[in-house]
């Protein structure tokens, strides 16, 4: 018997009023080159398990990666649901099931060759950069079972790709590359066209002069205005009622031109799933339609603390952290216009690609402010050069969103187009 | 156990294995009523092989499993081939017991630990204006078990305590938040009558409403001792991390050691404080951690190695190498770094006709010669005197004009706790020390 069996059969003989048992295990083999040299090649495999009591009313966690004796987690679930927080809900009865691709095997000795190949394109462009590079397989599963019968998994394969320049050049440190991840092996040869593009184009310099200057979010950047959203729907601020986006269901938030989809069934993101880390179906579904706010993220908690459904949006940072609201997978919706018209209407306009710092302002209250790792001015959609020690000050909420591009790109577990803001401030060194 | 690991080392021939122990709790409670109550316990290992300049790294679950990942590593060693080694270092035999000045967190119940938090969220509760009122209370003990081929065996205790508050006042779309955390390596003391602390936080988030957005721009900054040391950590630390640099020509000529990085005052250190957030005596390759100077009287004097880079770079090994659990392979990180004393007066470091005041990090993220960091609150200083509450104050800048635009470095400073991010390892717990410290001419993002 395993040891999520051993602890189901443990619960099952205890006075409790719920439980829940999670298996999460991953294996993971990376091949990494640092800055040009090949440096490692790793095998790692994670496994734990994760317990959840409900007692007197109480909810109570514990999980480790120790099975010596795993009815020791169970007894510390027991333990902790007397201190535990108050709950009202009932753990999901019934899940889908989920097709992923079969593994493939991405052989080793390929991916050192290909890792060399990245290496050789892209340290020839400009003249001090390093290359380092992550080639990446691995397979994650995951088992829920539960008191009220249910019994879930799925495993599914990945494959992530990184390639990543860096070095001080003849115009300052630069630093840009992609990352791809996918449950198929990823395709880079546009990515790889777009940086080696953006490293050439470093190597002029630009200023910004004008403080209302339109910004526009690269695919690479366009997860700012989303973090945003992501922490304001999050039922956990709600409840707390610390979002600014509390009881503005139906309400207008932000630009017309923004559409975001939480997309679980995007078989190309690495998100996709067919249930929640609790075992509740995920559902694509809106959570913001031309700027009209339309679902939140919520687990089984926040939603019964909101007196709402659950949305099939519980994430857990693998076995070890209890579930929270999250979302795996996001869309922001293709707009109508291509990116190069987009450029020509605006006129002059600084394009975003890489950001410094960005996550850490006030996002829960839309506030943002970076400096630009690697952006350019653009006029009359050319590049004129990069910019640098520029910052880009701005709230999601008041800003106007110009436009949103039609091409989006895969961008970590997310689907994400080019988004021109307008009515952000834009501050430079001197 | 032992034998097993053992017979991994036999058959990586050259390399080291680990084996980690850990035991945690962990309680969040937010206005009164706790939201979590977690326990946890993590078992596990790994091992290295090193061949050729390239390292193969395997884990594995128990002991017993730990022969099986060795030939994976080996076998995952000999697939390709790099270049390098690694320096020389002394065969290590020791062992590190804790070394506590308050209670063991372990010997706490449960009960107290959640009663204290409580206790800590109610006081910030209470304020008018404070909407959600948080304290997470954290403890976790970790031994480690290290061996390598050279003979070395190495097993250390450690328990970190830690209470984060953070309160949150909220007036329609306004949101503003205060956190702080104290904690270290030294008991459960350390978590202990915060009741003032968490009043005062409760009442600056409310304050934080009513104060208007920075004006963008460039300003003379002084840090306080906290951000000050997340500026060194983010902007300087991260620099002198040789795994940066051991491969980068450009970057090595700009980081030459001898070179003048700022004003004979400034004085940068890396080191180990026992008890303090980010201590350790020996870093996960077995090295005993050594205090390096990496900034002397303004002068670039040192940097952060582990074994390989030190070989690579050609110095001595500074006990740098680390990794935030046994599933990981060490990466170079710091330990406490900090800005030595100088010699001003807090007054003195204030005094300038204008300004800002900045006030404990949100967060810092570096981009080598490139840093950002956001502070909690600031105040537009007239005349040596804080005269207006001010938010969103984001600092960013380049690092080696920062450093050489340093004013004045304070007198007195403290130790700040932190989590530092790398490589995907997040977060590793580090340390800082810092006096208060101006610099001119520092970009600040905003309105």
């Amino acid at each position: 018997m395993g040891a999520a069996e051993r602890v189901f059969q443990y619960l099952k003989g205890k006075a409790l009023e719920g439980f829940e048992v999670y298996e999460a295990s991953s294996e993971e083999e990376p091949v990494k080159f640092d800055q040009g040299e090949l440096e490692a090649l790793e095998r790692v495999r994670k496994a734990g398990i994760a317990v959840r009591v409900i007692k007197g009313g109480r909810l109570g966690f514990a999980a480790g990666s120790d099975l010596r004796e795993p009815e020791r987690i169970a007894e510390a679930a027991i333990t902790a649901a007397q201190f535990g927080p108050e709950v009202g809900f009932k753990f999901p009865s019934e899940a889908p099931g989920a097709q992923f691709p079969e593994p493939v095997d991405w052989d080793p000795a390929e991916r050192v060759r290909l890792g060399r190949e990245f290496i050789a394109e892209l340290s020839s462009i400009v003249k001090g950069l390093a290359v380092s590079v992550e080639l990446e397989q691995g397979s994650y599963t995951v088992r829920i079972l539960n008191s009220e019968g249910l019994d879930a998994s799925y495993a599914k394969p990945f494959y992530k790709l990184a390639v990543w320049a860096s070095g001080m050049s003849e115009t300052g440190y630069v630093s840009d590359g992609f990352i791809r991840a996918s449950v198929r092996v990823p395709k880079w040869e546009e990515a790889l066209e777009g940086v080696k593009e953006r490293l050439r184009n470093s190597q002029r310099l630009a200023k910004v002069e004008r403080r209302d200057i339109p910004v526009v979010l690269a695919p690479e950047s366009a997860w700012i205005p989303l973090r945003a959203l992501d922490l304001g729907l999050n039922g956990r601020n709600l409840y707390k009622g610390t979002s600014p986006l509390k009881d503005k269901l139906g309400e207008r938030v932000v630009g017309e031109a923004l559409s975001v989809w939480e997309v679980p069934d995007d078989p190309e993101l690495l998100g996709a799933r067919p249930f929640d880390d609790e075992g509740v179906p995920a559902k694509r579904r809106a959570l913001v339609e031309k700027g009209v706010l339309k679902g939140y993220i919520l687990d089984l908690y926040s939603a019964w603390k909101l007196g709402l459904e659950p949305t099939g949006s519980a994430e857990r940072e693998g076995y070890s952290s209890p579930p929270y609201p999250g979302v795996s997978a996001f869309e922001v919706m293709a707009g109508e216009k291509g990116i190069s018209q987009i450029f020509e209407e605006l006129g002059e306009a600084l394009v975003v690609y890489g950001t410094i710092g960005a996550g850490q302002s006030n996002l829960l209250a839309g506030e943002f402010s970076f400096n630009i790792g690697m952006g350019f001015l653009v006029k009359g959609g050319e590049v004129v050069g990069r910019v640098k020690d520029t910052m880009v000050s701005g709230n999601v909420y008041e800003a106007e969103i110009l436009a949103v591009s039609r091409e989006q790109e895969v961008y970590w577990t997310h689907r994400l187009p080019y988004i021109a803001l307008g009515g952000v401030t834009v501050s430079a060194k001197g | 156990m032992e034998e097993y690991l053992k017979k991994a080392l036999e058959i990586v021939g050259r390399g080291e294995v680990r084996l980690e122990e850990t035991e945690s709790t962990a309680v969040r409670v937010r206005n009164g009523q706790v939201e979590d109550a977690v326990v946890r316990r993590e078992y596990r290992g790994s091992v290295r092989a090193f061949r050729r300049g390239v390292w193969g790294f395997a884990t594995f679950a128990s002991p017993e499993e730990a022969p099986e990942a060795a030939e994976r590593a080996l076998k995952l060693a000999e697939a390709a081939e790099g270049s390098g080694d690694l320096a020389q270092v002394p065969v290590v035999q020791d062992e590190v017991p804790l070394s506590l000045s308050s209670e063991d967190p372990r010997q706490i119940p449960l009960e107290r630990k959640v009663e204290l938090a409580k206790g800590y969220s109610q006081i910030m509760a209470r304020v008018k204006g404070v909407v959600s009122a948080e304290v997470g209370y954290s403890d976790s003990y970790v031994r480690e078990f290290f061996l390598n081929t050279e003979g070395s065996r190495v097993v250390q205790e450690r328990v970190y305590t830690r209470v984060a508050l953070s309160a949150t006042a909220v007036e329609g779309s306004n949101v503003q938040n205060r956190y702080k955390s104290f904690g270290d390596q030294r008991g459960f003391g350390v978590v202990l009558g915060r009741e003032a602390e968490a009043e005062r936080i409760a009442a600056e988030a409310v304050e934080l409403l009513s104060a208007e957005k920075v004006t963008g721009g460039t300003y003379t900054v002084i840090l306080n001792p906290a951000i000050a040391g997340v500026f060194i950590h983010e902007a300087f630390g991260h620099l002198s991390e040789a795994d940066h640099l051991h491969r980068n020509e450009r970057l090595k000529e700009v980081m030459r050691i001898g070179e003048r990085f700022g004003p004979p005052f400034l004085n940068v250190t890396d080191k180990p404080v026992p008890g303090e957030w980010g201590y350790y005596k020996y870093d996960h390759e077995g090295v005993e951690k050594k205090t390096t100077y990496l900034i002397k009287d303004g002068v670039l004097s040192g940097r952060l190695h582990s074994r390989f880079t030190a070989w690579v770079m050609g110095d001595e090994p500074t006990g740098n190498a680390r990794a935030i659990n046994a599933l990981y392979q060490p990466l170079v990180r710091m330990s406490a770094t900090c800005i030595e004393p100088g010699d001003a007066e807090t007054e003195e470091v204030l005094d300038i006709s204008e300004g800002l005041l900045v006030i404990d990090a949100l967060g810092g993220m570096t981009e080598m010669e490139m840093f950002t960091f956001t502070a909690q609150k600031a105040y537009l200083v007239k005349n040596g005197k804080p005269v207006k509450l001010v938010r969103d104050v984001v600092l960013s800048g380049n690092v080696f004009e920062t450093l050489k635009n340093v004013e004045k470095v304070g007198k007195e400073g403290y130790y700040w706790v932190g989590g530092c991010g790398k490589g995907g390892q997040f977060p590793l717990p580090v340390s800082t020390f810092a006096p208060y410290v101006r610099i001119k001419n520092v970009l600040v993002g905003g309105k």
